[in-house]
């Protein structure tokens, strides 16, 4: 496990930039090798948001394909590294938020497929516990939209509760509230299963 | 470990594997970009914190003012929305047949009563001092001239309290709901006169300090919409109402004058069709934006009032372009009342348009499925309808999702049928329109439904289809979907479709998914590889020949360095 993960508290932390401003910039340009190298390196940023949200590997694939469509889109409007990673995840989380509310209004015309086992990478890293990650993981299905969208953003990329409230247009305080009572429901859950087993 | 650990352990991010930046590359290169009112999803969700960038341009200036003596097109650009509105050859042609029953009711006869938005509450607007970068004398004007414009139009909008800042500062600490700033400078490239923008800077927190700075820049873009209806972006005070309209429309509080105008528009027969679609949709986004879809007792969807419901169903009765009709129902998806069960039936038996009752036969199902005129209708289409497709989605809508699937595979492997027949079923279940607005998606499920034997088939089918317009059309989005079935048959699927692409961007799309396979696949059938060696070195287009070479190179397998035979042939 990451040092630097494990001792990160909930403090104001800048967002970082991870792209290059001249990929960015070659790619505004029309340069598609710029533009999939762009999707190379944040490809899995926005798909893991999508398959922790919806917990369907199909839709998870189709709401990024949406978001990288409407990125290329957008690429005019993107200012620089930050601003593209800050659009991905603000577009991401919406558009899964959107797609539960949409299931909610009303019932799919397709079945719902349950989340396959290999949709998920091994656990490598030393000290974790994969069975862990998978009850998690699974847990993380049934917190509210909003309180899933908060702890992925916080836990997957370590966005803190500023950025947070940017990207989900919340206050600090409601998503702040979303992580505590989140993290207690999940603790009490993987204790109870713990106990159980 | 701790549960923090364990969650960001168990959250690390994973790849959805090359098909999906595949599938990417395959619809930014292969599809047109969306014209508004032709292409545009209704259901658009306008995301928290839009950014508005517009650039204006000399050329554009002299072109809109002289296009606005021209009438304005009526053909379009082809719809990258769903697959049921590809256009057709008889786009425009084609008036809508008249409902046999439960024709629309005439607009007068519509009792006038507005639904209105709850009174627009009070919010702050901090706009910052211009940047003008401009160094040219009339640049410098025209972006002046922007800003003042924007500022007038700001002053005007119910509800809005404007706060002005000076370089000094002053009011920089005043808590806003939103805070502007308009910048300008140069036109970004020769023959364009200057450029603005304005930047949504930041929402106030609750917390209490500004947060969520965005710093966007302009590159020259044109205006948006980029079309030939782009009077607004004809001077700067147009851009600047074109501007205001749209922050109103998706960033500011909903307001009712906004709603009644919007109404007004699609209201009125005497209208563009064009205007009135979008006027439609951007009623549909406030309804999204208002009220609460997901809410309890929200479950019957969007809460459109009458009368713009009725718009609706004369637009889709008076339009003469299908894809404006098929809009129209594709919008309804989102509204549940029960007005709009006849006019859809109708549309079901009795349009024109294959694509408009598909459209129609997917709203009526999504929606009213247990309505017993709908089901009647529905019955009566799976049994009688003229048309495959029709009766065979019909039918799901009554059975399910099993038969559909079993007709997707046992219709792409029925021999009696065309070649343009056996593909139909399975391009609508791959690039289905759904209630989410999804479309031209990858649908790994697709890849699930067709055993061995409809994957031969596929093969067998697809070079005789690809002169069908919508083949043709999906045929680099179907071969990059394919890409990774793991069987000799996608091969000759593959190569067929590259061999037919003349399109840059499909070709593009098809050497990205080519060099996603896995290094086995290129050994085994040598002919992608020599496909991309080829394409490395011959290919008429750079950006085709550099991909070829780059994705030969990832695979660590270049038998040649590209320039060595770039004199070819």
């Amino acid at each position: 496990m990451d040092a630097q993960h494990a001792n990160m508290s909930l403090t104001e932390r800048p967002l970082e930039a991870t792209s290059g401003d001249d990929g960015l910039q070659r790619a505004r340009q029309g340069d598609l090798a710029a533009f999939d190298a762009l999707m190379r390196e944040h490809e899995p940023r926005v798909f893991s948001i999508a398959l922790r949200f919806t917990g369907r590997r199909a839709d998870a694939e189709e709401l990024a394909q949406d978001v990288f469509v409407k990125l290329h889109a957008s690429l005019a409007q993107i200012a620089d590294g930050t601003h593209l990673r800050r659009w991905l995840l603000r577009t991401v989380t919406h558009r899964c938020l959107n797609r539960l509310r949409d299931e909610r209004r009303r019932p799919r015309l397709v079945p719902i497929e349950t989340l396959p086992a290999d949709s998920e990478p091994a656990v490598t890293e030393s000290g974790t516990d994969p069975l862990m990650g998978t009850r998690l993981r699974r847990l993380l299905l049934e917190l509210s939209p909003e309180a899933r969208a908060v702890v992925l953003l916080r836990f997957q990329e370590d966005l803190d509760p500023s950025d947070i409230a940017t990207v989900l247009a919340m206050s600090v305080n409601t998503v702040k509230s979303h992580l505590r009572r989140s993290l207690e429901w999940l603790r009490e859950q993987c204790t109870g299963e713990d106990h159980g087993s | 470990m701790d549960l923090e650990q364990h969650l960001r352990a168990a959250l690390a991010p994973c790849s959805a594997g090359p098909a999906l930046r595949a599938a990417v590359m395959a619809r930014v290169s292969a599809s047109p970009r969306p014209v508004r009112g032709k292409g545009r999803r209704p259901n658009r969700s306008i995301l928290f914190g839009t950014i508005l960038v517009v650039a204006a341009a000399a050329a554009m200036l002299v072109g809109h003012l002289v296009g606005k003596n021209v009438p304005r097109q009526v053909a379009a650009a082809p719809s990258p929305v769903p697959l049921a509105l590809v256009p057709e050859a008889t786009v425009g042609a084609s008036p809508v047949t008249k409902p046999a029953t439960g024709s629309p009711q005439p607009l007068q006869e519509v009792p006038a009563q507005i639904h209105d938005l709850p009174v627009v509450k009070p919010f702050t607007v901090r706009v910052m001092p211009l940047r003008n970068d401009a160094t040219n004398a009339d640049a410098k004007v025209a972006v002046e001239s922007f800003y003042v414009a924007m500022i007038d139009g700001l002053r005007a909008v119910p509800g809005l309290k404007l706060i002005e800042t000076d370089p000094a500062g002053s009011n920089a600490d005043v808590k806003v709901d939103f805070q502007l700033t308009m910048y300008g400078g140069n036109g970004p490239a020769p023959g364009r006169k200057f450029s603005v923008g304005v930047m949504e800077g930041a929402k106030e927190l609750s917390g209490g300090a500004l947060a969520g700075r965005l710093s966007i820049g302009t590159d020259g873009s044109p205006c948006t919409p980029a079309n030939a209806n782009d009077e607004p972006c004809a001077d700067p005070q147009t851009i600047a109402a074109h501007v205001l309209e749209s922050l109103r429309k998706e960033l500011f509080p909903p307001d009712p004058s906004l709603q009644r105008q919007l109404e007004a528009k699609l209201l009125d027969s005497t209208q563009d069709p064009y205007q009135r679609i979008n006027a439609l949709a951007d009623l549909d986004s406030l309804d999204e934006r208002t009220t609460s879809r997901s809410a309890p007792g929200a479950d019957n969807g969007a809460t459109l009032d009458s009368a713009a419901v009725h718009g609706a169903i004369d637009l889709a009765a008076t339009a003469r372009d299908p894809a404006v009709r098929s809009l129209v129902w594709y919008t309804m998806r989102h509204v549940h009342d029960r007005d709009l069960i006849a006019p859809l039936i109708a549309a079901l038996r009795g349009d024109a348009s294959e694509g408009v009752s598909l459209q129609a036969l997917a709203t009526l199902s999504a929606g009213y499925a247990q309505d017993e005129r709908a089901r009647t209708a529905l019955e009566a289409a799976a049994r009688e309808d003229a048309r495959p497709l029709v009766r065979a989605l019909a039918q799901r809508a009554l059975s399910g999702d099993a038969t559909w699937k079993a007709y997707v595979v046992s219709s792409l492997k029925d021999a009696t049928r065309t070649p343009a027949g056996r593909m139909e079923a399975l391009l609508y279940y791959l690039y289905e329109p759904g209630p989410g607005g999804r479309s031209w998606s990858m649908n790994s499920e697709a890849r699930k439904i067709l055993d061995a034997g409809a994957i031969q088939a596929l093969a067998h089918v697809l070079p005789q289809a690809v002169d069908t317009p919508k083949v043709k059309l999906l045929m680099a989005n179907l071969a990059v979907d394919l890409v990774l079935v793991d069987d000799p048959a996608v091969a000759g699927v593959l190569l067929d479709t590259l061999a037919q692409c003349t399109d840059p961007g499909e070709k593009l799309a098809i050497v990205h998914a080519l060099g996603h396979r896995d290094l086995a696949t290129l050994d085994i059938d040598p002919r992608f590889r020599t496909a991309l060696e080829e394409l490395s070195t011959d290919d008429p287009d750079p950006q085709v020949r550099q991909s070829a070479a780059l994705e030969l190179k990832a695979a660590g397998r270049i038998a040649r360095p590209p320039a060595a035979s770039n004199s070819a042939p």
